[in-house]
């Protein structure tokens, strides 16, 4: 008897979205763009314009680049440089991983060239980042790094073809926190070795790739060497036998170490049936393992041989893919009355792993499934939202009243003598109990990863703290016996330390715009642990703590960030003073040090 | 005007039992001639029960059609014979069988006729009554009502009152002449200047002349300081600083208007003396103050000033007041006698008060109190604004419908103050104990007074519910203070010490002089006695002696309070209330005196710090009742037990967390309420051991996480409420024991999500109230198990109300 059903998802529109980047032709002019950089220019970056989309394109193969042998799969913190900002980072604040050798490429172009100064110029275009191979993943950290600038109407964007992974979960979830997640599109085709290469470790690629790469290179066109038939297919036997243990451990989540890297973007696996899009990382992981599995009848060493072919031949395959998407529209055996079961068996046929793979279809059942729940609880917390409104309004008007009566609501709700104390204290169990609700939903991960940034839930927990947390410490200091303080571990409400952080980091990410002083002392205190500091000042016997308070007051004062209503005749903050200032005054230095008593003496508030 | 239907219907009641009863008795003869074994018991009882039935149709042929409560106690009487001759109906004979089918035919329709009045509908129709009235009166006020007029605390209320067009016209007259700085709007009371003043705080070119209007209450006894430094807030919006006394107030107030020199309005409503008003009047540019009061003489006389006198209603507009009040619509309806109509309402005077209150009093009465009234006015003297005496005659020939008892009971409304919501029970509770009324007859007296304008009545929503349970605690009375001037008046009539009633009509901060006067050692005659006072210590209180009295209220406003010692000498002492108005809570000293009172049945206390008195309550052997509003301390209180209560009402006890131990042993406990109470937990654990319950209410209490597996002992059970447990996730699986539970409250209880499957089993189960989530398992309930269950889903509703309280 349970009361909330979620109502399943309704489409799968993968398909679609890889017919409209397959038709709407910049793929195609994307790679043209990467074929025709020449053979001087490995080093650097090309600017091609075309209309009035700008192509910033990443040169393929460095030998050097593709293996960075310092850690186990070639991943280094990204954080260790610091040319990307700090709020790269996990949401529990783990570190991001990126791969070495591209991010040492981006460093190289940046340092060594007028990439910089180019992007400047660029400001108010659409860009897009192109690179291919390895030079994918270094236009991916270039897009990364030009999103972090925040410029205002530029816009960016991500193709690459053929790219390895290049980042691991955390900086994933900080690309989906920042919801840029739809700025990378990566081309796959359903064969081609690279992105899945690492997430073999990198002994067990380095020296086939030490055969392979050459060959790539003069497939490309940047080279002309000669690489004997022999050692190349010998070379791509391994490597495909390495990397298929790999990825068939984390297909099957297999216990055992994993690679730190996971796909970050919308994935588009392409093959001669058809193509079709991808989003969720970990439905993507494991297609990336079952799309390059053995067909029936195709002898091992033919695939080895494709998966390094393919790994040139985007452009046949994207001149070739228009007409696959005409055929893709059929499929073998396969009945279900839901859509979505249906969309998700033509994308399997139109990549060519076929709907009968019960794993891939289980893995985007499942990926499609949870990324509806998180809307759908989205939606149903905007209409909570919007219910709870009204308690923020009780919440307010109390605020009011009780100003009204010379004393703060904070003083107020401490006494709680009123009937109208009992009433809102209803209400604050009620906001209480919707942000703890929100918060574990965050944090289960049943949330759009994006949640956390959005503006509507930064301001509407942001002011729910300000203006609730001081009933919640009221609260606490009216029925604690243990006589704890509530800024001690473990008491203060969990919510509120969240959303506290969830406001830092997007106040983080404001910086760039500069943030405006107050012009008038806020309506609420900006600090909502406000009181709480305050009830430890009156409990604390040493000077300095005390004086350390006074000094935080004077800030919030000087900032303006305090809110008046704490200047009340009958507020613990004036009794609190009063006993202060007394003790105080027998230092005679204090009175003329201090810019408090001043204040305090002429009413400056008003 | 009303058929006396009631009447036609005894007459036919009592025709068919005189047939009936010779031909029952000659079956009894016939019978008793039988042998032993073949006779038929029955029919001697069907005898006995045909004269009772009898009887009562004459006593009901004799009661007023408008003595609501009377005629109830009768209906149920009726039923009970109706469903005793049923009973008897399959051992008569057939010949007689079709005679007593017509006569119970007669008697369900006589009890249809005299049947109480479903009282909880009776109360929302009367509610919907007030509302619809309040509507007609405020027409476009509801949009205006916006937050600037709330923010400079004017209040939003009645805009449009009848004939109001032309005096509002007059004032704005005045206040727009430059030279005008204050004007006194006087007439006598009743008289519609409040009503006044409120629509000019509302008119639009006021608000467009003036740049602020702010609205103050100054009434009897005022605290001038207060006023003044409200004033001082809302005229220059800061916080107001340290003023030494109302003079250095009123200076600085002075200078910072003369600074500002911008347009406001001073509205001073209800000003009694001219020493209060020279305390408040100030003089600047641009400022204008309009004073109300029923003394034009207080208002000072010189150029700048202008005094208003609000003329009474002239005739049409007193008649549409009047018909309203008395029909429900604005013009007489075609059906009521247009002369007696308009002679009665003529007798008013043209005072709104009056015609509110008369014609609500004729409102659905016959022909014969309709001329009554009429004649009974034009004997009293003239409403004049000289005689209050007059008024009060006036007024009294709206409880002229009263019989004895409703006037006492009337007389008892001054034991409340002015201006202060009072809840229902405490009233209730002085009906039953001391006017001897039963608990139902003496709701439909407050509804009735309700519905004559006699008294005001707010009841918050779900309180309909708890009302056929004998509980009122939800609903709240207040009164017009002519109303209860009139009430003080007509219980003034003796002196002191022969007086029933022995009230203060407003508060002072010790006993009145006049009542230590009268001291000798001499015992009062007063059977009701209320005293409002500030802090008192044993040393204030006169000793006196009250031998008589059996009501006892105490409000006061202080943080310490000792109890009267006088109140041992109240031996007969059946109610006492007390009620403390500080904001704070109040330490009370002496309370052990209240466990001598041997006759005392109930008990409420209000807003005072750790009732000690809680403890010795064992010894009061006849309480009944215990309520217990805003205290604290219940940590201190280890055991509490009186086996004789009830009915046990606590509510917003902030710090009840642990039950006092035995507090269980109520084996005659019916009614169990326990509301915003935001600690508790848990319920004490043997809460089965309240075996006679039939009430439970465990309304708003959010930190309660679960119900003691007891529960499903309380087979008596008929009304749970629960509603705002916010923090109750499931309900016990021993809920479906209570086999007589009928109505379930559960209204935002937002974390249950489940029911347990043995709801199935509430077989009496008849209502239950519920938001949208839980409603939809409760239909399937309704669906599979209990058909005649009726689900109402409600939505959670907002409103501000709650800050006034």
């Amino acid at each position: 008897m349970d009361v909330d059903l979620l109502n399943p998802p309704k489409f799968s529109v993968g398909q679609e979205l890889a017919n409209f980047l397959a038709t709407c032709e910049i793929l195609l002019k994307a790679w043209k763009a990467i074929c025709s950089i020449s053979k001087n220019r490995e080093d650097s970056f090309l600017l091609i314009k075309d209309e009035d989309v700008v192509y910033v394109i990443f040169p393929s193969f460095h030998n050097e680049d593709f293996i960075a042998s310092d850690s186990k799969y070639g991943e280094c913190n990204i954080k260790n440089q610091k040319i990307f900002s700090a709020g790269l980072k996990g949401n529990d604040d783990k570190p991001a991983l990126v791969h070495k050798g591209a991010l040492n490429r981006f460093l190289h172009i940046l340092e060594n060239s007028d990439f910089k100064a180019k992007m400047q110029d660029l400001k108010e275009q659409n860009i897009i980042f192109v690179g291919h191979s390895i030079g994918g993943a270094v236009a991916a950290l270039a897009t990364i790094w030009f999103l972090e600038k925040r410029l205002r109407n530029s816009n960016s964007f991500c193709i690459t073809f053929g790219a390895p992974l290049f980042g691991n979960a955390t900086i994933q979830e900080a690309i989906g926190r920042e919801d840029w997640l739809g700025r990378f599109c990566h081309v796959v085709c359903k064969y081609d070795i690279v992105p899945r290469m690492y997430l073999a470790p990198y002994e067990s690629i380095a020296k086939p790739l030490d055969a392979i790469v050459p060959h790539w290179r003069s497939k490309m066109g940047i080279d002309c060497v000669d690489v004997s038939h022999l050692s190349m297919s010998e070379a791509c036997m391994t490597i495909l036998n390495n990397v298929l243990k790999c990825t068939s451990t984390v297909a099957n989540n297999y216990p055992g170490v994993r690679s730190p890297y996971v796909p970050i973007g919308t994935y588009m696996f392409c093959s001669t049936r058809g193509a079709a899009c991808f989003e969720d990382s970990e439905a993507v992981l494991k297609l990336l393992h079952f799309s390059m599995q053995c067909q029936e009848g195709i002898p091992f060493d033919q695939i080895a041989g494709t998966c390094i072919s393919e790994h040139t031949d985007y452009g046949c395959m994207l001149e070739g893919i228009d007409e696959a998407l005409l055929n893709a529209r059929q499929f073998a055996n396969f009945v279900s009355n839901s859509s979505f079961e249906i969309g998700i068996a033509l994308e399997l046929e139109a990549i060519g792993v076929g709907a009968q793979d019960n794993h891939a279809f289980f893995a985007l059942k499942k990926a499609g499934e949870a990324k509806n729940e998180q809307e759908m609880n989205t939606e149903k917390l905007n209409v909570k939202l919007s219910k709870n409104q009204s308690h923020m309004a009780e919440l307010e008007w109390y605020k009011t009243r009780c100003k009204d009566s010379n004393t703060g609501y904070y003083d107020a709700f401490k006494q709680h003598d009123q009937k109208k104390d009992f009433h809102v204290n209803l209400a604050r169990t009620n906001l209480g109990d919707f942000w703890d609700e929100i918060v574990e939903m965050e944090e289960k991960h049943v949330l759009p990863s994006d949640f956390r940034t959005r503006n509507k839930w930064i301001n509407a927990g942001t002011t729910y703290r300000r203006l609730g947390e001081p009933l919640d410490i009221a609260y606490h200091c009216r029925t604690d016996k243990g006589n704890k303080s509530f800024l001690s571990d473990g008491v203060r409400p969990h919510r509120h330390i969240v959303l506290e952080k969830w406001m830092i980091e997007k106040e983080q990410t404001r910086t760039g715009r500069g943030k405006r002083g107050r012009t008038n002392f806020a309506s609420l205190s900006e600090d909502s642990v406000f009181w709480a500091r305050l009830e430890e000042a009156c409990k604390a016997s040493v000077r300095p703590q005390q004086e350390e308070f006074e000094a935080y007051v004077w800030t919030m004062i000087t900032n303006k960030s305090i809110s008046v209503e704490v200047f009340l005749e009958q507020s613990s903050f004036m009794k609190w003073w009063q006993q202060y200032s007394q003790i105080q005054l027998q230092s005679p230095q204090w009175r003329s040090s201090s810019p408090l008593f001043n204040f305090m003496a002429n009413q400056s508030w008003n | 005007m009303e058929s006396f239907n009631s009447k036609v219907l005894c007459t036919r009641a009592d025709a068919l039992l005189k047939s009936l009863i010779p031909a029952v008795q000659q079956l009894c003869v016939s019978d008793l001639q039988l042998p032993k074994d073949q006779q038929n018991p029955p029919i001697h009882q069907f005898v006995s029960t045909l004269i009772r039935a009898a009887e009562l149709v004459k006593f009901c042929e004799s009661i007023s059609a408008f003595n609501v409560f009377r005629r109830c106690s009768y209906a149920s009487q009726i039923l009970k014979l109706e469903e005793e001759i049923d009973g008897i109906m399959n051992s008569i004979p057939a010949h007689v069988e079709s005679d007593a089918r017509n006569l119970m035919a007669a008697l369900k329709d006589l009890y249809k006729e005299l049947k109480p009045p479903d009282l909880s509908r009776t109360l929302n129709t009367m509610i919907q009554q007030q509302m619809s009235l309040g509507n007609l009166c405020r027409s476009t006020e509801m949009e205006e009502a916006n937050k600037c007029s709330y923010l400079s605390n004017v209040p939003v209320k009645s805009r449009f009152y009848a004939g109001l067009e032309k005096p509002v016209g007059d004032l704005k007259e005045l206040l727009f002449q430059s030279e005008v700085s204050v004007v006194g709007v006087h007439c006598m009371g009743g008289g519609g200047k409040t009503t006044l003043a409120l629509a000019i705080c509302n008119d639009p070119h006021i608000k467009d002349y003036f740049e602020n209007v702010h609205f103050i209450t100054v009434s009897q006894s005022p605290n001038l300081k207060v006023i003044i430094e409200t004033m001082w807030e809302k005229i220059v919006g800061r916080k107001k600083p340290e003023f030494q006394n109302v003079e250095d107030a009123r200076i600085q107030l002075n200078q910072q208007l003369f600074s500002q020199s911008k347009r406001i309005l001073m509205i001073l409503d209800d000003v009694w003396s001219r020493a209060h008003l020279e305390e408040l009047l100030i003089e600047a540019p641009g400022y204008k103050t309009v004073i109300t009061t029923r003394d034009s003489s207080i208002v000072p006389q010189n150029s700048s000033t202008r005094l208003y006198q609000l003329p009474l209603l002239g005739h049409e507009d007193a008649l549409s007041l009047f018909c309203f009040s008395a029909f429900g619509q604005t013009s007489i309806p075609s059906n009521a006698h247009a002369n007696l109509v308009m002679e009665v309402q003529a007798e008013c005077k043209g005072l709104p008060l009056a015609l509110k209150v008369i014609g609500s009093s004729l409102n659905g009465e016959p022909y014969v109190t309709w001329s009554n009234a009429k004649n009974k006015l034009s004997l009293g003297e003239s409403i004049s604004s000289d005689h209050e005496e007059g008024l009060f005659r006036c007024l009294e020939t709206s409880i002229n419908f009263l019989d004895d008892v409703g006037r006492e009971c009337f007389l008892d409304l001054a034991l409340f103050p002015e201006n202060k919501k009072t809840c229902a029970n405490a009233l209730l509770d002085i009906w039953v104990y001391v006017r001897k009324l039963e608990w139902q007859d003496a709701f439909m007296m407050l509804v009735e007074f309700a519905r004559k304008s006699l008294l005001n009545l707010v009841s918050s929503p779900g309180s309909q519910a708890t009302i056929s349970y004998g509980n009122a605690s939800e609903l709240y009375f207040s009164q017009h203070d002519v109303m209860r001037d009139l009430a003080i008046y007509l219980g003034n009539q003796d002196s002191i010490v022969h007086r029933k009633r022995l009230f203060m009509p407003r508060k002072e901060l010790s006993l009145p002089g006049e009542w230590g006067e009268m001291l000798n050692d001499r015992p009062f005659n007063a059977q009701v006695v209320s005293i409002h006072t500030g802090s008192m210590v044993e040393s204030q209180w006169y000793k006196m002696d009250f031998p008589e009295a059996e009501v006892l209220v105490l409000h006061f406003s202080a943080s310490k309070y000792f109890l009267p010692p006088f109140v041992k000498t109240m031996k007969k002492l059946k109610f006492v209330m007390l009620c403390n108005l500080n904001s704070k809570r109040a330490t009370v000293e002496g309370l052990d005196a209240l466990s001598s009172l041997t006759q005392l049945r109930s008990v409420r206390l209000e807003k005072l710090e750790a009732p000690t008195v809680l403890e010795q309550i064992k010894a009061i052997q006849k309480l009944d009742k215990l309520s217990l509003c805003l205290c604290q301390g219940f940590g201190n209180i280890s055991t509490f037990s009186n086996t004789n209560l009830q009915e046990f009402n606590l509510d917003h006890c902030s710090d009840l967390e642990e039950w006092p131990a035995e507090i269980c042993c109520m084996p005659s406990a019916q009614v169990w309420s326990i509301t915003n109470c935001h600690l508790v937990e848990k319920l004490p654990c043997d809460l089965g051991n309240l075996s006679s319950l039939r009430m439970l209410r465990l309304s708003a209490l959010p930190a309660l996480k679960e119900f003691p597996a007891s529960i499903g002992k309380l087979g008596q059970l008929e009304f749970l409420d629960i509603s705002v447990c916010e923090g109750l996730k499931e309900l016990p699986e021993e809920i479906g024991q209570l086999k007589q539970l009928k109505e379930f409250d559960m209204r935002e209880c937002s974390r249950l999500r489940r029911l347990p499957r043995s709801v199935c089993e509430l077989s009496s189960l008849k209502y239950v109230i519920c938001d949208e989530k839980i409603g939809h398992l409760w239909l399937q309930v309704k669906a599979s198990f209990i058909p005649d269950l009726r689900v109402e889903i409600v939505e959670p509703q907002f409103t501000l109300d709650w800050l006034d309280d």
